[in-house]
């Protein structure tokens, strides 16, 4: 069952909502599955969006003013209620502060919201305690600061479908910065990507290949009508048939098919049911999650009654999705904002996506296979830099999180300025490539960085020159994000409409 | 069926063209083709193909043409998609013909038939 923006809101309560969703985040049984195949060396990346415009300010904070006034100011911007006070920073949560490192421009000591590092009681079982400041302590969290584009958009639709095009200015492109890549390395009867929504999300749209879109893994099946039994496997028969005619037309009810004929009916085990609130799971969820982690499926609680159709594990092995998107609503905090209070929303929010990371990584590293793992975390845009009553209005650039085994964790990219006289006429910081020590950084380079050193080109692609050379700035001024080692050659089409380029 | 009701994905609503095209939501809508056509029993709210088409009818491919004609997708199937309905029909040949009329044969084959019509990208996307 996933948690939608509404059902936050009829569940009554954000603590309740992020309790019920928690650590489930990151459990679908469709990404389990794909890194419990361990037969080969794949890498594996998976989206996160913050949807709604998550407020950077208050996700990566400035604790003092060294080399800077940033403290000051953003007591001056944040007051009362929106301030993350310095002893909120300091305090002991799991046996360490929020704070994290220093600022690379102004060498100003940064601290992660208090929300990240979520104490041990407020999700059942201790699942995911100390949230994000845990991972970031284990050195598997790059926080980028200052991530953004010039002319930037307030829309929520409009800035979405940037940051997902990956094209700032001019026309947006009609494919997403991730469709490129999947489009130009993987085939139509492939499907390398899957994402738990309904509908293709914009990072991954393309007509090259297949992307699964899943939201309720229980009902993905053939729906057939089972009031003549006997009828049931002309029905499927007839069903596979007509569908696998799509295939070669490149139309979606091509996966519907795969899913369903490939398998053996007869050996194929059930998946557990990811999608479900977590009080309906066994009370062990870190023994479960792991069990399925590993490929094991749990032989009581988890699995479905077997009148179910539930999608089975033997159908879903041809899947080999190596890209995964997810995404969490609430970010959009016009009001009831909060501050370091655990009832606030964007503490919860924080504690919610924190925990499921850390749950996750987790379940990763118990593996031996977190190093295969990359998470990027991202928002359409930050929030205003003074507050108003209790929330914050639509903002400008904001921080970004790569997360895994081999990233190179630490403070990238710099505080943007937040001085009331830096600011532009709405309020929100500005977007500059200007030397100095608050210079922005174009999210591109952070997906540039990602795709040329984490994401493998196909054997064989290199033709052209490398993206180092051509386009210096895509590599990430910290190139060494990515703990990868070998520069690979990059792809430069697949992050297309360069910065003042096309515009 | 990708629009859930008051969950729009942006303050656009669903303004998606053909973005809404994809594996979950195509299930979605061959389940509610499944579940439309699997409502028997003549109640107001069941599927009656006897008010839609000639029950008296009893060749599988003028059976096959008139469900195509009540869905409007006369012309859009394959050759082979209607061999496959045909065979379905059938099953594979051991009942050449269908007497529509009784009980059973309309609510397996005809309902069937239904639902498998609709659960074809030609019914969904044509």
């Amino acid at each position: 069952m996933a948690i939608t923006r509404r059902q936050f809101l009829k569940h009554g309560g954000l603590v309740t909502a992020g309790t019920l969703l928690g650590p489930q985040l990151f459990a679908n049984p469709l990404m389990r599955q794909a890194y419990a195949a361990l037969e080969d060396n794949s890498r594996y990346f998976v989206i996160l969006f913050l949807d709604g415009g998550n407020d950077g300010l208050n996700t990566v904070i400035p604790y003092d003013n060294v080399g800077s006034n940033l403290r000051t100011a953003y007591n001056d911007a944040r007051k009362p209620n929106t301030n993350i006070t310095q002893g909120q920073l300091t305090a002991m949560v799991n046996g360490t502060t929020s704070l994290i490192g220093t600022c690379p421009g102004t060498g100003t000591q940064l601290g992660l919201h208090p929300g990240f590092n979520v104490p041990p009681d407020l999700f059942d079982n201790g699942a995911g305690a100390g949230g994000l400041r845990a991972l970031y302590g284990q050195n598997k969290v790059a926080v980028i600061q200052g991530c953004g584009y010039p002319e930037y958009s307030l829309s929520h639709e409009e800035s979405r479908v940037i940051w997902q095009t990956g094209v700032p200015l001019g026309t947006p492109a009609g494919t997403g910065w991730v469709g490129r890549h999947l489009a130009a390395q993987y085939g139509g009867s492939q499907i390398p990507a899957v994402n738990i929504d309904d509908s293709i999300v914009g990072e991954f749209r393309q007509t090259g290949t297949s992307v699964l879109a899943v939201r309720d893994l229980d009902n993905y099946e053939f729906p057939f009508d089972g009031d003549y039994p006997g009828d049931v496997a002309a029905k499927t028969t007839a069903f596979g048939a007509l569908n696998q005619s799509a295939i070669t037309g490149g139309q979606p009810a091509a996966v519907v098919h795969r899913q369903h004929r490939e398998g053996d009916h007869r050996q194929r085990r059930r998946l557990p049911r990811g999608e479900r609130p977590l009080q309906d799971r066994s009370p062990d969820l870190q023994r479960d999650v792991r069990r399925t982690s590993a490929g094991a499926c749990p032989t009581t609680s988890a699995r479905s009654p077997a009148s179910s159709t539930a999608v089975e594990e033997g159908s879903l092995a041809n899947v080999k999705a190596r890209f995964f998107q997810v995404s969490n609503g609430g970010y959009d905090t016009h009001s009831d904002q909060g501050g370091a209070e655990t009832n606030g929303q964007h503490y919860s929010l924080h504690a919610e996506v924190g925990a499921s990371l850390k749950v996750f990584m987790d379940d990763l590293a118990d593996m031996g296979v977190a190093n295969r793992v990359c998470v990027l975390v991202w928002s359409e845009f930050s929030r205003r830099i003074p507050q108003n009553d209790n929330g914050t209005d639509h903002g400008s650039q904001g921080p970004m999180f790569v997360i895994g085994g081999g990233v190179t964790g630490g403070v990238f990219g710099n505080h943007p300025n937040i001085n009331d006289g830096a600011l532009d006429d709405e309020g929100n910081t500005e977007y500059t490539q200007s030397a100095g020590s608050h210079r922005s950084t174009d999210f591109r380079d952070v997906y540039g960085t990602i795709l040329k050193h984490w994401v493998e080109p196909a054997a064989g692609d290199g033709a052209g020159a490398p993206a180092a050379r051509r386009h210096p700035r895509r590599d990430l001024r910290s190139r060494a994000l990515l703990a990868d080692g070998q520069l690979r050659h990059g792809l430069p089409a697949l992050v297309s409409g360069r910065r003042g380029v096309g515009a | 069926m990708g629009q859930t009701i008051f969950d729009p994905p942006s303050v656009f609503g669903w303004d998606w063209e053909t973005a809404w095209v994809s594996s979950s939501t195509m299930l979605a809508r061959y389940g509610f083709a499944r579940d439309l056509m699997s409502a028997r029993g003549g109640g107001g709210s069941s599927f009656r193909p006897d008010k839609l088409m000639d029950l008296d009818l009893s060749d599988p491919s003028d059976i096959l043409a008139a469900a195509t004609d009540v869905l409007g997708i006369t012309g859009d199937l394959t050759a082979g998609e209607q061999s496959t309905l045909v065979t379905y029909l059938t099953d594979s040949g051991w009942h050449p013909t269908l007497d529509l009329n009784d009980y059973d044969v309309r609510n397996e084959k005809l309902h069937g038939l239904f639902a498998l019509l609709m659960q074809t990208p030609a019914f969904q996307l044509q």
